[in-house]
């Protein structure tokens, strides 16, 4: 399965990526994008069957990449992982057709249960 | 320090424990050595506003934000790592903490993007929390500060919990 991560900071990437792997997730395929413009050229490109997306980037947030992505039709499975997990974050982003928001701090347990089923 | 002021202190203690175990991979151990020196530091901000006013810091020697940053992108020990990867890397240190207080406060607070400087700190700071917790043998301060006097002690009484 090929799976975009979403997210301005290189190096959340990369702890987003090492925390799948620890969860049992290795054996996908990942596409990196670092920020919310980038991720839809390259949803438009790779065609992830799952976006992992930070809420907060620049050139289009992640509550704007999804919208665009439902109002393109596009039905890709979404889910946030974002520093900010509050109750009106996670209504928003399941309003907006999110599966799933993961807060961070997140361990690989985090991962696995929001995730069991999808990958 | 008030009860109040003294249960803010242990969520910050707290969330400094998940944020080293999720980022670092590693035990928060608090640091008991000498206080650390400014000079050689970098210093990573978020601020917060809305129902509560403040911001938090997290700051530590340019040498100890490299191994933390080798460290969050998995390179090994002495691995040289870009300037700017190390400024990624505790923003998004001091980004996590903060999300993690404005979620603790409640209300209607914005984060702020994380601002990242090298070198000593022009501007007096005053924590209302401060953790120093111990990175292989290096401090590394996490400090949060209220800017407004009246949601200080709204804190400090709970009602912004």
């Amino acid at each position: 399965m090929k799976v975009l991560i979403a997210d301005d900071s290189r190096v959340m990437r990369a702890i987003v990526l090492r925390t799948l792997r620890q969860a049992g997730f290795a054996h996908h395929d990942y596409v990196e994008a670092s920020d919310g413009d980038d991720a839809l050229v390259k949803i438009g490109q790779h065609s992830p069957e799952l976006v992992l997306s930070d809420w907060n980037m620049p050139n289009k947030t992640g509550i704007e990449l999804l919208r665009t992505l439902r109002a393109q039709g596009n039905q890709v499975r979404f889910g946030f992982v974002t520093s900010e997990g509050s109750e009106d974050m996670r209504a928003t982003a399941t309003k907006a057709g999110a599966m799933f928001v993961i807060a961070k701090p997140f361990t690989a347990e985090t991962f696995e249960d929001a995730l069991s089923g999808v990958l | 320090m008030s009860a109040a002021a003294q249960e803010q202190h242990e969520l910050l203690g707290e969330i400094i424990e998940a944020v080293w175990a999720s980022l670092l991979q590693a035990e928060a151990v608090p640091w008991f050595g000498p206080e650390p020196v400014e000079s050689a530091a970098v210093r990573a901000e978020v601020t917060l506003t809305g129902d509560w006013n403040g911001a938090i810091r997290v700051s530590c020697e340019a040498a100890t934000a490299e191994r933390i940053a080798g460290s969050m992108l998995s390179l090994g020990d002495g691995v040289h790592v870009p300037r700017e990867d190390v400024h990624d890397a505790i923003g998004e240190v001091v980004n996590v903490v903060g999300g993690n207080v404005k979620g603790a406060l409640g209300g209607e607070t914005s984060l702020g993007l994380p601002t990242i400087l090298d070198g000593p700190s022009d501007t007096e700071f005053n924590p209302s929390s401060r953790h120093l917790v111990d990175w292989h043998g290096s401090p590394v301060v996490v400090e949060v500060v209220a800017t407004r006097a009246e949601h200080t002690a709204n804190a400090e009484t709970g009602e912004a919990e």
